[in-house]
């Protein structure tokens, strides 16, 4: 990128019509009403773009929502992000919450919290920690691994208050991948090469082409395995 | 327009590649997003792909890949115009444009003696149209200054190339694609040309 480019700082609460800058740092309230392209953004508090978002490296301290896309090299939340629009980036680390309205493409994605996404979750290596209920209509990638809650400590706790259960698990449609490990997931199809299901996994039909393992809380309707030709 | 489909297992177990080449190829933009086609079957919602495009994508892929990186690949891909310059004399040497048409070219606008890409492929879809005999130099000139004035709208784009004629009377048009377009009986569709078929072909053939 160009240097001599101009920063574009918010301290308190401001709006900018957005543009291209080297960093954008906005600690307090923010609002931007166009397009941003900047090397680095940094949200500290509370931001809103109207537009499209490129920068090679985000990172969110409180809460971000964009209406556009959002396309970057690295990210990472602590809070929340709604994006609008579709999410591309290399590598991914969020704590707390993401919601995509389109599709999600990311080489790593880890996550500790909850996701929603309404389209296809692409991701090279895909690593989630669920805090609380989650969602994507399909789910692609390499490695896959799906657990519940890092914390185990409290699900007895939990379990007390509310004894018929609490849905803090992932549900979607499909999940494909090479090596796919499962807790916690209700899903129609899972395909892979080797599949591994953890407690409290709910699913339709498995189809594995080498090894399949199973937990004995896990719930599985059918699976069969695929010969490889 | 109907082309025959092919599921994604029946795909990957014909190709013998996995589910994670496959998404990862699609990250990559190595496979463009309208050939995933979404159906409901009875286990749900299915992917399917155009059998014939998807199958000679992969074929390209799997051929390439030990040469270049991925990026490169997707770019060589994508039907975003390079920023390529070749000299007339290569061209003719590396078989991409035959020498009449060359020649037809450099009557209609001078003799340059680099052409750069955009040029390249307008001088390719005229040759494709030549050498098929199905259009003549006059129509060549109408599909020349059309492509000049009209292509850069559709950059980067995937679009086909229409030429059309009607009681002997020619036209041509450019169709963004996914799209159907339909024509009252007597006109005849003469020539219908993938443009960003023939991009990648020439991309291969360029680099």
């Amino acid at each position: 990128m160009e240097k001599n480019m101009m920063n574009l700082e918010i301290k308190g609460s401001g709006s900018s019509e957005g543009g291209k800058y080297n960093t954008v740092v906005i600690k307090g309230n923010g609002k931007i009403d166009g397009n941003l392209d900047c090397n680095y953004l940094e949200v500290q508090g509370h931001c809103e773009v109207n537009g499209n978002v490129k920068s090679e490296s985000v990172k969110v301290n409180g809460n971000n929502s964009i209406k556009g896309d959002l396309e970057a090299d690295e990210i990472e939340i602590h809070g929340e992000v709604n994006v609008d629009g579709n999410l591309s980036v290399e590598k991914i680390h969020t704590h707390g919450m993401i919601s995509v309205n389109g599709n999600c493409n990311a080489e790593s994605f880890t996550m500790e919290g909850a996701f929603k996404i309404r389209g296809l979750l692409n991701a090279g290596e895909l690593e989630l920690k669920l805090h609380g209920p989650s969602e994507a209509r399909e789910i692609g990638g390499e490695k896959i691994m799906v657990k519940r809650n890092g914390r185990v400590k409290f699900t007895r706790i939990r379990k007390l208050i509310m004894p018929f259960g609490f849905d803090t698990g992932l549900t979607t449609d499909i999940i494909e991948g090479d090596e796919i490990y499962l807790e916690y997931t209700n899903a129609k199809v899972v395909r892979g090469n080797d599949i591994e299901l953890g407690s409290g996994c709910n699913i339709k039909l498995i189809e594995y082409q080498n090894e399949f393992k199973q937990h004995e809380e896990a719930e599985v309707v059918t699976y069969k395995k695929i010969r490889k030709t | 327009m109907e082309q025959e489909l092919i599921s994604k297992k029946e795909l990957l177990e014909l190709t013998k590649i996995s589910y994670g080449q496959l998404y990862r190829w699609k990250r990559k933009n190595l496979i463009p997003e309208e050939w995933f086609i979404r159906k409901s079957t009875y286990t749900g919602q299915e992917t399917f792909f155009p059998k014939e495009r998807i199958l000679d994508r992969i074929e390209k892929i799997k051929n390439m890949k030990g040469d270049v990186s991925l990026d490169e690949l997707a770019n060589m891909l994508s039907p975003n115009l390079t920023e390529l310059v070749r000299k007339r004399e290569d061209l003719i040497k590396l078989n991409i444009i035959s020498k009449s048409t060359l020649e037809f070219y450099t009557e209609e606008r001078g003799k340059d003696k680099e052409l750069n890409f955009e040029k390249i492929l307008y001088l390719s879809i005229l040759d494709n149209l030549f050498d098929s005999g199905k259009i003549n130099f006059d129509e060549g000139k109408l599909i020349l200054t059309f492509l000049d004035e009209y292509y850069p709208k559709f950059k980067g784009k995937n679009c086909e190339l229409l030429f059309l004629r009607k009681l002997g009377i020619s036209s041509c048009c450019l169709v963004s694609k996914p799209n159907e377009i339909n024509f009252e009986n007597s006109m005849k569709v003469v020539e219908k040309l993938n443009i960003s078929d023939l991009i990648e072909e020439l991309k291969i053939k360029l680099v």
